[in-house]
């Protein structure tokens, strides 16, 4: 399923963003070989005020913009360069960034008019920025998580080398042991599991990730098929996504401010609901035939 | 101090309780807690490289779905359906955006807040949405990845699932019950 989602999403963000451009082009919406007509206010040397009349502005783009009095600028040799910084109103905005230059650069038309640089196809050079952009943040996150990883992991190996892990596993064995029925009864992984659950509900986000990955090189020993997810795994992401934020997570706190009072209590109640559901929905879901695991020779004769 | 107060003192003793606490504990049963650590923080760089290619490749798709416009065709085709069920229109691409990003939906419930305000109805379902949904494309990504599994079978439905019930949840429980 991942396959078709993955490859949707590119498929659709294409359509997509060729569709905005044709309707773009189609529309005229950003007028492009029009000259929009404006005040041009000179000063000595090449310092000029561009003047853009409201009226002006609606009349020729078809919407109204919050415009600025004037707009300081360049002029040389009939090519003037302005709104630098300056907050632009759409389409304008666009018009400006269109050409990757910080200034709007446009060739000055009868002393009265401007006539900027052609705008098309903004969204299908805005999906390449984005996918270009998006994958050097995701290693930057991955670099960001070494070090809390790293001190994870060792936390965890001194906890498993001095027995600790087996005592967290004796306590919470009578609650996770059903959900994760895979599981050898004793076996570290539910520690982890457990350590990395209680993170999560605690709104530690630093600590649960690095105990929940641990946890997950912990199920994929016991896993038969290396590259396929087993139901404990499934289980233990339905339990991350759906772990009751008793502390709250800090962004919504800086949000609501006082309000959250009023949202804390039907979060609880949401999550909760939403760990119900998840957990028999990842229980059923595991039984269809279409997602349900095809028997090996080492696991057979297995109860159900 | 109010109940929560406690939660928060509570949760602020954890971390130095666990990261002092685990190899006090260990030292008194005679680990050898230096080594020890160095061996499993060895593992902590190998599972942060292991995970990138999964999550190129899962944010730069998200990345390019958001840039491309196509939630507001989404929000389009979708709105005379959600109207019915007393979901505002507002609402939609947080509902959208909550299981693809935390940043970009964190942003939305800010751009919320500051358009109706935090006491107004829709502000108070957004919040819900992202206090009790979570990333999920991005925890699938993250999850699997550290252990290179590329068959996920139903984890991505249920996880889905959970995010869609909680959606319809939170616009029933403002709605309906704390209004």
């Amino acid at each position: 399923m991942l396959n078709y989602i993955w490859a949707g999403m590119l498929v659709i963000a294409f359509g997509c963003a060729l569709l905005t451009d044709i309707s773009d082009l189609h529309k005229s919406t950003y007028r492009n070989g029009q000259a929009l007509p404006v005040t041009i206010v000179q000063h000595p040397g090449h310092d000029v005020d561009v003047v853009i009349a409201p009226a002006d502005y609606q009349h020729f783009y078809g919407k109204e913009g919050k415009l600025a009095a004037s707009y300081p600028g360049t002029l040389d040799a009939g090519t003037l360069k302005f709104g630098k910084g300056a907050a632009l109103p759409q389409p304008l905005a666009t018009v400006r960034d269109w050409a990757g230059e910080s200034e709007i650069t446009a060739r000055v038309v009868n002393n009265n008019s401007l006539l900027f640089q052609p705008v098309r196809f903004v969204k299908l050079n805005a999906i390449s920025n984005a996918a270009i952009e998006m994958s050097k943040t995701a290693v930057e996150i991955a670099m960001g998580l070494i070090g809390v990883l790293a001190l994870w992991s060792g936390l965890i190996k001194i906890a498993e080398a001095a027995g600790l892990l087996a005592i967290v596993v004796k306590i919470t064995q009578p609650i996770l042991g059903p959900l994760f029925p895979d599981i050898p009864k004793g076996h570290p992984a539910l520690a982890t599991i457990a350590l990395n659950l209680t993170a999560g509900m605690l709104g530690l986000g630093n600590a649960g990730t690095p105990l929940g990955l641990k946890a997950m090189e912990q199920l994929q020993e016991l896993n038969p098929r290396k590259d396929t997810a087993t139901d404990a795994m499934i289980m233990l992401l339905v339990l991350n996504t759906t772990a009751i934020p008793f502390v709250p997570s800090p962004t919504v706190l800086a949000y609501m401010g006082i309000q959250f009072t009023t949202v804390y209590v039907p979060i609880i109640m949401c999550t909760a609901c939403c760990a119900v559901i998840g957990v028999l929905a990842a229980k059923l879901a595991g039984r269809l035939p279409m997602y349900r695991l095809q028997p090996e020779p080492l696991l057979e004769g297995k109860v159900a | 101090m109010e109940p929560m107060d406690y939660v928060k003192v509570f949760s602020s003793f954890v971390l130095p309780a666990i990261i002092v606490g685990f190899p006090l504990f260990a030292l008194c049963r005679g680990v050898r807690v230096y080594e020890e650590f160095v061996q499993g923080a060895k593992t902590g760089f190998e599972t942060s490289v292991r995970i990138i290619p999964y999550l190129v490749a899962m944010l730069f798709a998200i990345a390019m779905f958001r840039a491309s416009g196509a939630m507001d065709y989404l929000a389009l085709a979708l709105n005379p359906i959600l109207s019915r069920v007393g979901m505002p229109a507002d609402l939609l691409p947080m509902a959208i955006v909550r299981p693809l990003t935390g940043s970009g939906s964190g942003a939305i419930l800010a751009d919320l807040v500051k358009r109706f305000g935090a006491d107004a109805p829709v502000s108070r379902m957004a919040a819900t949405i992202y206090g009790s949904t979570e990333t999920t494309f991005y925890v699938v990504a993250v999850y699997f990845g550290a252990v290179n599994i590329r068959k996920i079978r139903h984890a991505l439905a249920v996880g889905l699932l959970a995010d869609f019930m909680g959606v319809l949840l939170a616009v029933w429980l403002i709605g309906h019950v704390f209004r």
